[in-house]
C-alpha cells in the first residue's frame, strides 16, 4: 500500500517528502544536543510539561502503553507508580522482558517459555521474586500456553521439562553444561563467550579438564562441569530427551558443599550477585540500559526493596519513583 | 541515544580529574537539586519522590556517589562495570510500535489507518517476547509515511490550515503543535526551523493543507516525538 503511494507520487512531491525527512532529522539532532536544558535556561522549568513527560515515560516504560488523559494531567505522575505496578499490563510486560533476558531467543511454541508464564504468575500473585528460581511450581504445556500449578518438588522454572530440553546441550555423556550456564546466567548475570575450539579438539570431560578449557569448565567459580554434576543427565536428544537424576553426589561449589540443584540455586539466590543482577535487570527494563555510576543510590534502593519487600514490583518502584527517573 | 555534548563535556571534565560540584561540594550532597539521597527519595514524606508544587533544579551528579559494593563469588566488584555517566543523560528510548497508536491519538486525535498493518516495519516483538526497537531505513520511512497519513486527517478541516503559512501563523502553529507532540515547549531555534520549513522550504507545495501536513509530519518524525 505504501509502495503504491510512493510510486504514484509526482517527482515534485517526492522531493518534498525527502526534504521533510531530512529536515526533522537535522532539526532533531540539533535540538537533541541543545535539549530541554536550552529551554530551561530561558526561564523556570514548566512543571506541567515535566509532569506530562514523566507521565509518558512512566506509562510506556511500565505498561508499554501511551499515557491516558488522567495521567497526562496529573500533578504527580510518580504517585501512580504503585497502581501501574499492580496492573496486568505490567505483569505481562515485565514477564516478557525477563523472558527475553533469560531465554536464548523468541519461540513460536508457548512450551518454550516457562520463564514468561511463571514470571507473570509470580508478579500477578505478589510473590517474592526469588520464587521464580526457587518456588515450588509445576509448569505444564497446554494449548498454546503453559499452566502453572503448585508442586513442592518444583524449583522455579529450572525443573520444567521443556526448559531442560531446550538447554540440555549436547555433551556426550549427557551433562547439562548449557543448563548449568543458564542457571548461573539467569541468577547472577554471568556472561561467557563460548569457545568453538578446533575440529579435532577433545570435547570429552577429560579434554575439557585440560588446556585452555579447564579454566571455565573446572577452575573458575562458575566451573561449568562441576555445576552440571548437580543437574540431571540427559538421555536422548532435542524434543524427545529425558532426564535421569544426577549420580555424582555433592559438589564443592561457591564455598559450600552442595548436594543438589536446589541447594545450588539457593546459594546463588542468596548471593550479592543475584541481587545485583536482578536490579540491573530492573534498570534495563526502566532505562533501556544498565545503571551508571551516578545512579548507585537508586540502585541500592532497588536492592534494599528486593531484600526487604522481596517482590520485583517493590524493586521497580524504588527506581521508578526516584526523582531522577523523570528527569 | 546519548546527549553527546553533555557526555563529552563530562568525559573531558572527568579526564582532568577536577570535577567540582555544581551546587554543594560536600560529600553528602554530590547531587545538585534537592538531592537524590541514599534511598532515592526526596524527603517529602509521601514516598512518591516528587512534590508536585515544587519546581526543582535538575539533578546533577558531579562526583560518583558512594554506593554500596557488591561482590561476586571470586571477590570481584560488580559495580566496577558501571559506566561513568551523569544522572539524566543517556535517557532517550525509542517509543515502541505498540504505543504509536496511542501517541498519534494523543497528538492528532486520530490513528493513521495504515499503522495497524505496519508491525513488520518496526520489528515488533513476537508473543511473550520483548525487545527495544531499533530504527532502520524501513521504519523511519514508515514513520514519515504514517505521520503524513495521520496529519492529512489532522489538517483536513480546520480553517487555520486553509491558507498557506505565514511567518506569524507558522510560528503559532509550530509552537502549539511541537508543545503537544513533544510535551515540552520548543526552543526559539526549533520554532524558527519549523517556520522556515513551513514558509520557505515547502514553498513549491501549492496546496496549503498539504503544506501544513508536511509540517505536522516533520514534527512527528522528530526524535523528540519518537523518544520517551
Amino acid at each position: 500500500m505504501f509502495i503504491t503511494r510512493l510510486t504514484t507520487r509526482s517527482r515534485r512531491t517526492l522531493r518534498l517528502s525527502l526534504a521533510m525527512v531530512a529536515a526533522p532529522v537535522l532539526a532533531a539532532g540539533a535540538a537533541f544536543l541543545a535539549g530541554p536544558r536550552a529551554h530551561a535556561e530561558g526561564g523556570a522549568v514548566d512543571q506541567a510539561e515535566a509532569n506530562e513527560r514523566c507521565a509518558v515515560r512512566l506509562s510506556i516504560a511500565l505498561l508499554g502503553k501511551s499515557a491516558d488523559d488522567a495521567l497526562l494531567s496529573s500533578s504527580n505522575p510518580q504517585g501512580s507508580v504503585d497502581t501501574m505496578l499492580a496492573s496486568a499490563d505490567f505483569a505481562d510486560r515485565y514477564a516478557r522482558f525477563i523472558n527475553s533476558e533469560f531465554n536464548g531467543g523468541p519461540s513460536d511454541k508457548a512450551d518454550n517459555d516457562p520463564v514468561y508464564y511463571l514470571a507473570k504468575k509470580i508478579i500477578t500473585d505478589g510473590k517474592p521474586w526469588s520464587d521464580l528460581f526457587l518456588g515450588g511450581y509445576d509448569i505444564q504445556p497446554g494449548t498454546n500456553t503453559m499452566t502453572v500449578s503448585d508442586n513442592p518438588n518444583g524449583l522455579g522454572y529450572f525443573r520444567t521439562l521443556s526448559w531442560r530440553r531446550r538447554y540440555a546441550g549436547n555433551e556426550d555423556k549427557g551433562y547439562m553444561l548449557t543448563g548449568a550456564f543458564r542457571i548461573l546466567s539467569n541468577t547472577t548475570g554471568l556472561t561467557l563467550i563460548p569457545s568453538v575450539g578446533e575440529p579435532d579438539d577433545d570435547r570429552t570431560a577429560s579434554g575439557r579438564a585440560a588446556g585452555a578449557c579447564k579454566s571455565c569448565h573446572f577452575d573458575a567459580w562458575f566451573a561449568l562441569d562441576k555445576f552440571a554434576r548437580l543437574l540431571p543427565m540427559r538421555k536422548g536428544q532435542a524434543d524427545t530427551a529425558e532426564f535421569d537424576p544426577p549420580t555424582e553426589g555433592p559438589q564443592q561449589l561457591l564455598g559450600k558443599t552442595l548436594k543438589d540443584d536446589k541447594e545450588l540455586v539457593q546459594a546463588l539466590v542468596d548471593s550479592d550477585a543475584f541481587r545485583f543482577n536482578q536490579c540491573r535487570n530492573v534498570f534495563k527494563f526502566l532505562y533501556g540500559r544498565e545503571e551508571n555510576q551516578c545512579e548507585a543510590p537508586q540502585f541500592d534502593a532497588c536492592v534494599d526493596a528486593l531484600t526487604t519487600t522481596k517482590t520485583i514490583q517493590s524493586a521497580v518502584a524504588a527506581v521508578a519513583k526516584a526523582p531522577a527517573f523523570c528527569q | 541515544m546519548k546527549t553527546t555534548f553533555l557526555g563529552l563535556g563530562l568525559a573531558l571534565l572527568t579526564s582532568v580529574g577536577s570535577v567540582g560540584c555544581m551546587l554543594d561540594d560536600t560529600p553528602s550532597n554530590r547531587y545538585g537539586g534537592n538531592g537524590v539521597g541514599s534511598s532515592g527519595g526526596d524527603g517529602n514524606g509521601d514516598g512518591t519522590g516528587t512534590d508536585p508544587n515544587d519546581t526543582k533544579p535538575e539533578l546533577s551528579c558531579t562526583e560518583a556517589p558512594e554506593g554500596r559494593s557488591y561482590t561476586l563469588f571470586d571477590g570481584s566488584k560488580l559495580e566496577a562495570s558501571r559506566s561513568k555517566e551523569n544522572v539524566g543523560v543517556n535517557r532517550a528510548r525509542q517509543k515502541p510500535y505498540a504505543v504509536l497508536a496511542g501517541e498519534y491519538k494523543r497528538v492528532l486525535g486520530v490513528v493513521p489507518p495504515s499503522l495497524a498493518s505496519a508491525a513488520g516495519s518496526f520489528a515488533d516483538p513476537p508473543a511473550r517476547w520483548y525487545s527495544e526497537i531499533e530504527h532502520s531505513g524501513v521504519s523511519l520511512n514508515a514513520i514519515f509515511s504514517l505521520s503524513f497519513e495521520g496529519c492529512l486527517e489532522y489538517t483536513k478541516t480546520p480553517a487555520s490550515y486553509a491558507a498557506n503559512p505565514t511567518a506569524e501563523t507558522a510560528a503559532t502553529e509550530c509552537t502549539t503543535f511541537m508543545r503537544k507532540a513533544w510535551s515540552r515547549s520548543p526552543s526559539p531555534e526549533e520554532v524558527a526551523s519549523c517556520v522556515d520549513l513551513a514558509t520557505t522550504k515547502l514553498g513549491t507545495e501549492a496546496n496549503p493543507r498539504r503544506r501544513w501536513t508536511y509540517v505536522c509530519a516533520s514534527v512527528l518524525s522528530s526524535s523528540q516525538f519518537l523518544t520517551f
